[in-house]
């Protein structure tokens, strides 16, 4: 390929290409099949060099708090006096807090009994209500330094002191995200509908409870949430990694160890694959992106795949996928993609 | 937005947490913007390090025109790039011989085991491009500088970007897409 037309489809990459230029680069392509075919490979190439970045297996190795340590180190004697206006939160329990956060998504599923139950007091002004309406995840940042990730959809309804209880109680409707600062004395509670909620022993999790019929499902990161499903049933008391699911009309916990935490990739953007069966990490790019795709070589089924996927898009994600397996990607609809003929990946020796 | 104003006026008023926020919301990414251009993580980590260190100096004169992530990581793209200049690599001379790659069959297994395949062959690919190519290449790539920025930035001609993209694109294409190459 010529060099110069290598430069001009940089530029219209980058989007730097002026008109003209756009018109010599699209008559040069429209010359032969091999110049189209070029232009596509160079723009493969910049699709796929766009994943260029800190490799996972180091990025794993980041340790926030330690860090941050490090540079408090160096901020030195210039810390200042904790502010004013948050007398109770100094630096010093600030600390200690951080270092103990952990996550949690959770997922529910009482939409009218959480409507029913919540509306009464909906007018208090002692309440707020968050709803995300629009945006794929929304950060809050509550007044104990807890972060809550609203996923599309999700309403969240809080006193925003959380008004002087022992208890640190917000109401959730739909999914979302939590980490939340640990504060031993005042537990941080999750209610999800009357006598069904989750607490937080110290962690990060997701919580999804989205339609009537729909389960609800809590999914550990960090640390460790007790799960109480409603005034009858035992509770139970998840770890990192574990999965509950309460199902509509049963009274008991269903408790799994997922083998990924993909479920939560709405929330971190992150896809990750470890010897995945196929069928499977395509069923969570599936749900990921909300998309169908058809995989036409039986003999690919059970192939095992292992990539990670920082913010993508599903065209990048599933290029990188067809190239693995050498299959063929199709885009057969706008959420419809088809991939055909490969072969599983050769061991390596 | 609104929230990360707040941070910014809380950080103004010398509160830690607020320094803390951002340093949860932004520091791998800093790290990892930097590591495009120098592929060192110790090194990277104390470039992103100096610019928070920078930032709580600076807190109380803060002035940021745009988001305070994209100041943020442009403040460690711009630590990574004088890094590499006074650390005088090869970046300004004109060398155009690519690297020998090590063979590293036999090294760095639990490197390989941990890291998957596409992103080990797009790490070849990328760090066996000259440094000068490379660092043009990812400033396009990732950064979204214009030719006329690039050349500014490193102290070279739009004519050089223009031939040293052309080059990293070549390259990459000959070992990203081996069986595809046909020129």
């Amino acid at each position: 390929m010529n060099d110069d037309f290598i430069a001009l489809l940089h530029k219209q990459l980058a989007g730097e290409i002026t008109p003209s230029e756009l018109g010599q680069l699209k008559a040069w392509r429209r010359q032969s099949p091999t110049n189209e075919q070029a232009a596509q490979a160079y723009e493969a190439v910049w699709e796929q060099a766009g994943h260029y970045g800190l490799p996972t297996f180091l990025e794993s190795t980041i340790d926030l708090d330690a860090d941050f340590a490090a540079l408090q180190g160096r901020l030195g004697t210039e810390t200042p006096q904790p502010m004013a206006a948050a007398p109770t939160l100094t630096v010093r329990r600030f600390r200690p807090a951080l270092q103990a956060a952990a996550a949690v998504a959770l997922l529910v599923s009482a939409y009218w009994g959480w409507r029913q139950w919540v509306s009464p007091q909906a007018t208090a002004p002692a309440f707020v209500e968050r709803h995300n309406a629009s945006t794929p995840k929304q950060l809050l940042v509550l007044a104990d330094g807890s972060r809550v990730w609203l996923r599309e959809g999700a309403h969240l309804r809080y006193a925003p002191d959380f008004g002087r209880n022992q208890t640190r109680t917000v109401s959730l409707q739909g999914e979302a995200y939590f980490e939340v600062a640990h504060d031993p004395a005042r537990p941080f509670r999750v209610a999800l509908a009357t006598d069904c909620y989750v607490e937080v022993l110290g962690t990060e999790f997701g919580i999804s409870a989205t339609a009537p019929d729909a389960p609800t499902t809590v999914l550990v990161r960090s640390g460790k949430v007790r799960f109480v499903p409603n005034a009858v049933s035992e509770a139970a008391v998840l770890t990192a990694g574990k999965k509950a699911v309460l199902l509509p009309n049963e009274q008991i916990l269903r408790i799994s160890e997922p083998s990924n935490l993909n479920e939560l990739a709405w929330q971190s953007g992150r896809l990750e694959f470890f010897k995945t069966p196929l069928t499977q990490a395509l069923a969570d790019i599936e749900r990921h992106y909300g998309v169908q795709i058809a995989l036409h070589n039986p003999a690919l089924r059970d192939c095992p795949y292992t990539a990670a996927f920082n913010p993508s898009t599903v065209d990048a994600t599933l290029e990188t996928l067809a190239s693995v397996f050498h299959c063929t990607l199709e885009k057969t609809g706008p959420t419809q993609f088809r991939l055909t003929g490969g072969q599983c990946e050769r061991k390596r020796d | 937005m609104a929230l990360e104003n707040s941070w910014i006026e809380a950080l103004r008023k010398g509160d830690e947490r607020a320094l803390r926020a951002l340093f949860d919301q932004y520091y791998r990414m800093m790290v990892g913007d930097a590591y495009r251009l120098v592929p060192d993580l110790a090194v990277c980590k104390d470039l992103a390090q100096d610019v928070f260190l920078e930032l709580w100096r600076k807190r109380e004169t803060l002035d940021i025109q745009t988001s305070i992530g994209a100041y943020l990581r442009r403040a460690a793209v711009n630590r990574a790039l004088n890094y590499l200049k006074s650390n005088r690599r090869l970046i300004f001379e004109e060398e155009d011989a690519f690297p020998q790659i090590p063979d590293d069959t036999a090294q760095d297994d639990d490197r390989r085991e941990a890291q998957d395949q596409l992103e080990n062959r797009l790490h070849q690919a990328i760090e066996a491009l000259p440094e000068k190519c490379r660092v043009v290449f990812i400033l396009s790539r990732f950064e979204h500088l214009s030719h006329k920025e690039i050349a500014e930035q490193l102290g070279i001609s739009t004519k050089t970007i223009e031939n040293q993209i052309t080059k990293a694109m070549k390259h990459l294409r000959e070992t990203l897409m081996p069986n595809d190459f046909r020129f």
